[in-house]
């Protein structure tokens, strides 16, 4: 190749490979690599629900929110009515859509509270996606909803905590979103999804996603896969053990007791 | 959100005591799906148990609601106090077999029933859940025979306490045939029980077994508030074997919901029965120690006002404007 080709040709490269650089520059500025810790939680015999840390790189001058969302599940719930004089489940409603668990969390807190702020998370967005089925009116899916969430939130299910995010700046552009979140100790096994959306003037730029795994181990695992699964078997373990549990507990005290007895006599 | 693990700040005369997560042990129930602190389970074990041994009634229809209370749902409090009872029971029906103060056949008959009756409690557990009235079938039965039983225990303590303050000699005796004695002549296919010193036909402890059988499976109770005024009352046992006895047949009968709870419902956790076992059988000889020192009259004002206090709790729960209007079908 002749030299001058070979310039020619360095002339054209150079502009390019700066032009894709430039392009790719909002890009990297908009990725955030979201990192949960754990992001497998074991449910042993002496938990008590865990604290999760999550961080996360963002544009400077953005907000961030992040969500917690479990799989979606139906499930049937009771409307409490009174009949003589007294509280009691009365009509079934089908639920669909709601997942089993939904924590929210915000650096700005207005972005959860404030009025007229897009819906695409807080409470609003779950209603979009939940429907209620049994013999109610259309006109009564309102009123439910609200009922649906304080049920839940009562279970410590569903929580959404504004301002709750720390951000503080980093190298560069950037700045840090640090934040935790406690999981519920009545929150069941499966794949839950801690999702971060970062938004710049009430509009979500991006949204990362990242697996949270939830699993029971040890002696609930192998108490709860026997109760389930081999019923019978357990309970004549439950039956055997408690027996001789308290046949044991019977002799321990029945020989304390003749002991003190062997004791007083010697005494008198 | 947690911060720091920190869980409870307690501030007592000025002076902050931080309570770190590490420091409070709880107990994760699988059944339940939540967890449960361990020392609150033991002081329920032990504070039942205590009562239990003080006054010489069984803990069972205590424990339940206090479960209840404590946020375990009611079919997993009835089933796992069940599971509970079958040690507690299983000590005590040894220390009376070493007394000699066990009527193994009565304690079989009334099984029988015990038997029929708790299945077919079960299945009315199974059936009320699938209607997802439950909770309150639950509680209602617990709030009329709390009700009855505190009310009954509390007019015949105070009535005691007042008889002792009389003169003596005042007691009258009625030498008329009773109904119950015409009845138990009645009744066919007479047995002899050796151990109480009775004839009696099976008919009688086989139904009286059958609905403290049901009782125990809806209610998770040992049956013995119904067993020991039925076996004094209408079976006509002596004292010395009625405790004895009852707690035998409670082992057999409270093994049967057990195995039950587990086939039909798997509602019983087993983690959780060993530690309130653990608690009620200590606290129970503990109370049996104290019992010994107190007026037995007293005593039974104290459970009466006890179980009074559970009583109103649940009715009152009943009654007022629930916080949540909405609640899971089948119990939590």
């Amino acid at each position: 190749m002749k030299p001058r080709k070979r310039f020619s040709k360095l002339v054209l490269c150079v502009p390019a490979a700066l032009f894709l650089l430039w392009i790719s520059l909002p890009l990297y500025a908009a990725s955030s690599k979201l990192l949960v810790k754990p992001d497998l939680v074991r449910i042993g015999a002496l938990y008590n629900g865990t604290k999760v840390n999550f961080s996360a790189e963002i544009p400077r001058g953005c907000d961030a929110i992040v969500e917690v969302t479990g799989g979606d599940v139906e499930e049937t719930v009771v409307q409490k009515v009174r009949r003589f004089g007294l509280w009691m489940n009365g009509r079934e409603i089908t639920v669909k859509g709601a997942p089993s668990l939904y924590l929210s969390m915000s650096s700005e807190p207005a972005l959860l509270t404030g009025p007229g702020v897009a819906s695409l998370w807080r409470y609003e967005a779950l209603k979009k996606g939940v429907s209620f089925s049994g013999h109610i009116k259309v006109t009564e899916n309102d009123k439910i909803f609200k009922e649906f969430l304080k049920l839940k939130q009562s279970l410590k299910l569903y929580g959404v905590f504004p301002g709750a995010l720390k951000v503080s700046p980093s190298s560069g552009a950037r700045s840090t979103v640090r934040g935790s979140f406690k999981l519920p100790s009545n929150v069941t096994p499966g794949s839950y999804q801690v999702s971060l959306s970062v938004i710049q003037k009430g509009e979500r730029l991006f949204r990362e996603t990242v697996p949270l795994k939830v699993v029971m181990v040890g002696f609930p695992e192998l108490v709860y896969r026997m109760a389930k699964k081999h019923a019978v078997a357990y309970g004549f373990l439950c039956i055997t053990i408690a027996a001789l549990a308290g046949l044991f507990v019977g002799l321990v005290f029945a020989k304390s007791r003749a002991h003190k007895g062997r004791k007083s006599m010697a005494l008198k | 959100m947690g911060s720091h693990g920190i869980d409870l700040i307690l501030l007592t005369n000025g002076v902050q005591y931080v309570v770190f997560e590490s420091m409070i042990w709880n107990l994760y129930s699988p059944i339940a799906g939540h967890s449960v602190n361990i020392f609150l389970l033991l002081g329920l074990g032990g504070s039942v148990g205590f009562l239990s041994g003080l006054s010489g009634v069984g803990g069972g229809f205590l424990m339940t609601p206090l479960l209840i209370m404590a946020g375990i749902p009611p079919t997993v409090a009835a089933a796992t106090d069940s599971s509970q009872i079958v040690g507690s029971a299983t000590s005590g029906a040894y220390a009376h077999y070493r007394m000699g103060s066990v009527d193994f056949k009565m304690g079989l008959l009334i099984f029988a029933g015990g038997f029929v009756g708790s299945t077919v409690g079960v299945e009315i557990i199974k059936f009320m859940r699938e209607v997802g009235e439950v909770d309150f079938f639950i509680e209602i039965i617990y709030v009329v025979l709390l009700g009855i039983l505190g009310f009954y225990m509390m007019a015949e303590s105070v009535n005691c306490l007042i008889k002792k303050k009389r003169v003596p000699g005042s007691i009258e005796k009625s030498k008329k045939r009773s109904f119950h004695d015409r009845l138990i002549q009645i009744l066919p296919w007479k047995m002899r029980f050796d151990k109480s010193g009775l004839i009696l036909s099976p008919v009688l402890p086989i139904l009286a077994g059958c609905f403290a059988g049901m009782v125990a499976a809806i209610l998770g109770v040992g049956g013995g508030f119904i067993m020991l005024p039925t076996m004094c009352y209408v079976l006509r046992m002596p004292m010395h074997v009625v405790v004895g006895t009852n707690l035998f047949q409670e082992v057999l009968v409270c093994a049967n919901v057990t195995a039950m709870q587990s086939i039909t419902n798997h509602t019983v956790d087993l983690a959780l029965a060993l530690i309130l076992l653990l608690g009620s059988t200590v606290g129970a000889q503990f109370g049996a120690r104290l019992s010994h020192r107190v007026n037995a009259d007293y005593l039974k004002l104290v459970l009466a006002s006890v179980i009074l206090l559970v009583m109103v709790k649940i009715l009152v729960e009943l009654t007022f404007s629930p916080d949540l209007m909405l609640g899971i079908k089948g119990g939590r």
